[in-house]
């Protein structure tokens, strides 16, 4: 009888289920694809529904349930952190101790009662993890490596930053640690609010905006925030950050040391940003960097697997990835929090089977793509057009492909619905809004009439792996998007400058892909792992020549990325997209009538 | 309530201790853990 094991990820932020059982991964999703709201750290009822739903189980029929973290450890590093703090503590502390009296300090009885509560069976009880040790496991035991170091850095789990870890087959040991508060996760974020943009979801932002700027601030940084050591540990100057207090980032000996106030939020722009982003983006890099030589040296191993939060800063991958230390690096698509409930979840199903994950035939690792969320059929698409009296025509599989890179050829913007949904962050083929990579006002056109979000933000490109040589420095493969490579030089055209007044400039042969700093977030895409979306791309470079095309999230600024195939085409008639695609059928703008009863959306989605 | 225990909590308690700290160094929160040489949890002894 098949073991199940469900993982939880919850109340802070990016709740999540997976499920995991006989040696595969069965499902995962993010509570925020179900509820709307982007980040939800609610506790993921719909998600861990939808988990149940794919194994065709109960609750009754888990043998384990697994919370991400252990919520006492994680309450004694918040009362030390507040007994590091003073009197400018007082004020976050009366709200936070009677929250963690109420319920925080016994999460796992709170996942308790709400399982009982969701009324599917009588449930196991809930084992607490570790929060690191659950990123550990989500980039190790995925990985196609037997034996490799693994290095997770994020903002704080219960006191660990940053750990490194020993994986040989089943075993995941803990070689290392640094500690709260020192935390690179949380420099970044500090950098991040004081930018103007939002904790924990502005850091891609912030990353984006570097490649604008100069890293003239960099040695300030060093000098005065954070201590890089040579044995690659560090630490930070806490008299320079606020979050000991719990209520801001960072304080105004931070703001006099940079000679500048906060940037207000959604506020304009300034090369002085810019300049910001760039330095910690480079004392960054070079953080993680000393931190995976000090892995190396940790564990003498020549493979790497990455995770935690600052594993998504896909501009220090890659770097990383140049610098030569290790032979291959693997990283988890879900590196923040969301990877945690597939971690935990996995690093029961290893232990108690005493086996590692199945890799299917022709896959690289045991991720299946990242593919784990739900999916709908023809039919059920077609149902829900017909519901809606929504124009479409439902075509064979080699007709829609055909009439999809036809339209991307002659420069539309197409939101592509297929198959099963993402899990982590970003959009890998199955909910993407996809287009032309060679038309020059192609990412002004997607970042102010389609996502409405900031202009200067790049977009990422898909290609053909077998083709990703032809146009991008690649060191390693790049699956999961999680990898910045140069574009070749021979496609880059000369500019005159990087800053925030060369948006607009047209910088190579594939433009809207290209970053300021001719660099690209690359996606590699496999005949193995996303064949569909394989074939499209080959179909596209049919007709143009390029198996590149712009590979952006399904969603508008401040939303989750879409589920169903209502949100697609919702998403679709409130944007300026061209033609959608659900599945096989195929829906083009110019037929459809206005969306009726609509929302002010725009006023009722947060901006993120 | 909570609220009021909790403020009274941090006067008799949570601000001694950060006296204490602020006054001997003696915590990871204060400058004297960031002048360590290495702030590995576990001692570490490799050239890197």
């Amino acid at each position: 009888m098949t073991q199940y094991h469900l993982g939880i990820s919850a109340f802070y932020h990016d709740s999540a289920a997976a499920l995991v059982g006989d040696g595969r991964i069965v499902a995962a999703a993010q509570q925020e694809r179900f509820s709307r709201i982007r980040h939800d750290s609610g506790f993921p009822e719909d998600a861990i529904r939808y988990c149940l739903a794919t194994a065709g189980i109960r609750l009754g029929d888990l043998s384990t349930i697994n919370y991400y973290e252990d919520p006492k450890l994680k309450l004694g590093r918040t009362l030390s952190s507040f007994a590091s703090a003073g009197p400018a503590g007082l004020p976050a502390f009366r709200h936070i101790l009677p929250e963690w009296i109420r319920w925080k300090g016994r999460a796992t009885d709170v996942v308790a009662q709400r399982l009982k509560a969701m009324n599917d069976g009588v449930a196991v009880k809930v084992l607490k993890g570790a929060h690191h040790r659950s990123h550990a496991a989500s980039a190790f035991y995925p990985s196609p490596f037997e034996r490799a170091a693994v290095l997770c850095v994020d903002g704080v789990g219960e006191w660990h930053t940053t750990t490194i870890w020993h994986g040989k087959g089943r075993d995941l040991t803990l070689a290392n640690a640094i500690s709260y508060p020192h935390s690179l996760g949380l420099l970044y974020s500090a950098f991040t609010y004081f930018c103007g943009f939002k904790v924990d979801s502005g850091e891609y932002k912030l990353m984006g905006l570097a490649p604008y700027g100069r890293p003239i601030h960099a040695d300030k940084i060093r000098d005065n925030l954070i201590e890089l050591r040579d044995d690659g540990s560090f630490s930070l100057n806490m008299a320079y950050f606020g979050f000991l207090q719990g209520q801001r980032m960072v304080g105004e000996r931070f703001a006099r040391l940079f000679g500048r106030p906060r940037r207000e939020p959604e506020s304009e722009l300034t090369q002085g940003e810019c300049d910001l982003a760039a330095s910690v983006q480079k004392v960054t890099t070079e953080a993680v960097i000393g931190l995976a030589r000090a892995a190396k040296a940790m564990t003498g191993e020549n493979r790497l697997c990455l995770a935690g939060g600052v594993a998504l800063n896909c501009v220090a991958n890659g770097e990383l990835s140049r610098a030569g230390l290790f032979d291959e690096i693997w990283i988890q698509p879900a590196a923040g929090d969301a990877g945690c409930a597939l971690g935990v979840a996995l690093d029961q199903d290893v232990q108690r089977s005493g086996r590692r994950l199945q890799i299917v035939p022709g896959q690289h690792d045991a991720m299946r793509g990242a593919l784990l969320g739900p999916s709908y059929d023809d039919d059920d698409i077609a149902s829900f057009l017909e519901g809606r009296g929504a124009p479409y025509r439902r075509f064979g599989e080699d007709r829609m492909l055909e009439t999809t890179a036809e339209h991307l050829a002659k420069g539309g913007v197409v939101g592509w619905f297929q198959g099963r949904m993402e899990f982590g962050p970003r959009s890998l083929g199955a909910r993407s809004i996809i287009g032309d990579p060679r038309n020059v006002e192609m990412q002004k056109t997607m970042n102010l009439k389609i996502k409405f979000r900031e202009s200067f933000r790049p977009f990422a490109p898909a290609v053909l792996a077998e083709k990703a040589d032809d146009y991008f420095d690649m060191r390693q493969d790049s699956p999961y998007m999680l990898v910045v490579s140069p574009v070749l030089e021979k496609w880059c055209r000369e500019t005159s400058e990087r800053g925030l007044g060369s948006i607009n400039e047209v910088r190579s042969q594939l433009p809207a892909i290209t970053h300021v700093d001719n660099s690209a977030r690359v996606q590699t895409v496999h005949e193995e792992t996303n064949p569909q979306f394989h074939r499209l791309l080959r179909r596209f470079e049919d007709k143009t020549g390029c198996p590149v095309l712009v590979n952006t999230s399904f969603n508008v600024r401040g939303e989750p990325i879409v589920c169903t195939p209502e949100e697609a085409y919702t998403c679709f008639m409130r944007t300026n997209m061209d033609v959608l695609v659900l599945g096989n059928c195929v829906l083009v703008k110019n037929d459809q009538p206005p969306l009726e009863n609509d929302v002010d959306w725009r006023n009722e989605i947060a901006l993120d | 309530m909570l609220s009021l225990v909790s403020s009274i909590f941090y006067i008799l308690l949570f601000l001694p201790v950060w006296a204490f700290r602020r006054v001997f160094g003696v915590s990871r929160f204060e400058r004297r853990f960031h002048a360590r040489k290495s702030t590995w949890d576990s001692p570490v002894r490799f050239d890197t």
